[in-house]
């Protein structure tokens, strides 16, 4: 199986090594590399790799991302229109702003769950090592006191380490939902239209 | 030895029943009395308090 494996790193470097930088071949092909090993490690070891996306598909999804972004600006500016510009810069301007705070309110709502859980996952480690340690001293207080806080202890770090697996097993996917909607967005706002002219 | 996800999911989760057995046990030998939870319950190791 990991012949297969292999072979699809081959293929995806293959094929991005004609629209992408090395460096920036390395990453890709190490993101889809380890998203692979982590679906052999869920047992799939046989489908892992038809799990992903085929080599040529990857390629046709990056294919529209520009790299490099060189709008087409046209060098005679008119004196009226620069002057239609400045005037109407507290329309345009606020509709520009309010369009940015609305894009980075998506990606702070977005980023909300991630951060949520990895809090979560901290205070529950901390919080649960913290009470089991001084579960001790506790006892001291009282028999029942100690056996709660010891209890305690435990169940915040269970449910602390299982809050950090969901955090680190999921942000993965929010960075490459967070690219990709970046790249969506980059598209629509600035290449389109420079296509377009 | 490599530590995987299922480890780590099975792990968490015997800590979670043994966490919650063990405080089901600690206040059941209170009397399941919150009252018995306030003596020295301002003290700096204290984590279970009932205000």
């Amino acid at each position: 199986m990991s012949r297969s494996r292999i072979e699809f790193i081959k293929e995806l470097s293959n094929q991005l090594s004609y629209i992408m930088k090395p460096n920036e071949v390395k990453e890709l092909v190490d993101y889809y590399d380890e998203m692979i090993l982590d679906l052999m490690e869920d047992g799939l070891s046989e489908e892992a790799v038809s799990r992903v996306d085929s080599p040529e598909k990857i390629k046709e999804s990056i294919k529209g991302t520009p790299l490099e972004i060189n709008l087409p600006i046209s060098k005679k500016f008119s004196p009226y229109i620069i002057a239609l510009l400045i005037l109407g810069f507290p329309l345009w301007g606020s509709l520009a702003l309010a369009l940015v705070l609305v894009i980075l309110s998506i990606y702070i709502v977005i980023w909300c769950v991630p951060f949520t859980t990895g809090a979560i996952g901290f205070a529950g480690v901390v919080g649960g090592i913290v009470s089991t340690v001084l579960s001790p001293l506790a006892l001291m207080d009282g028999l029942h006191i100690g056996i709660t806080q010891f209890g305690l202890g435990l169940l915040l770090f269970g449910i602390g380490l299982l809050a950090t697996l969901f955090t680190m097993s999921t942000s993965r996917k929010f960075i490459t939902f967070s690219q990709n909607m970046t790249n969506h967005l980059k598209n629509q706002l600035l290449f389109k239209r420079g296509v377009n002219r | 030895m490599k530590i995987g996800k299922k480890f780590v999911v099975k792990l968490s989760l015997a800590f979670i029943i043994l966490g919650i057995t063990f405080s089901f046990l600690g206040f059941a030998s209170s009397g399941f009395d919150t009252d018995n939870y306030k003596t020295n319950q301002n003290n700096w190791y204290r984590v279970v308090r009932f205000d």
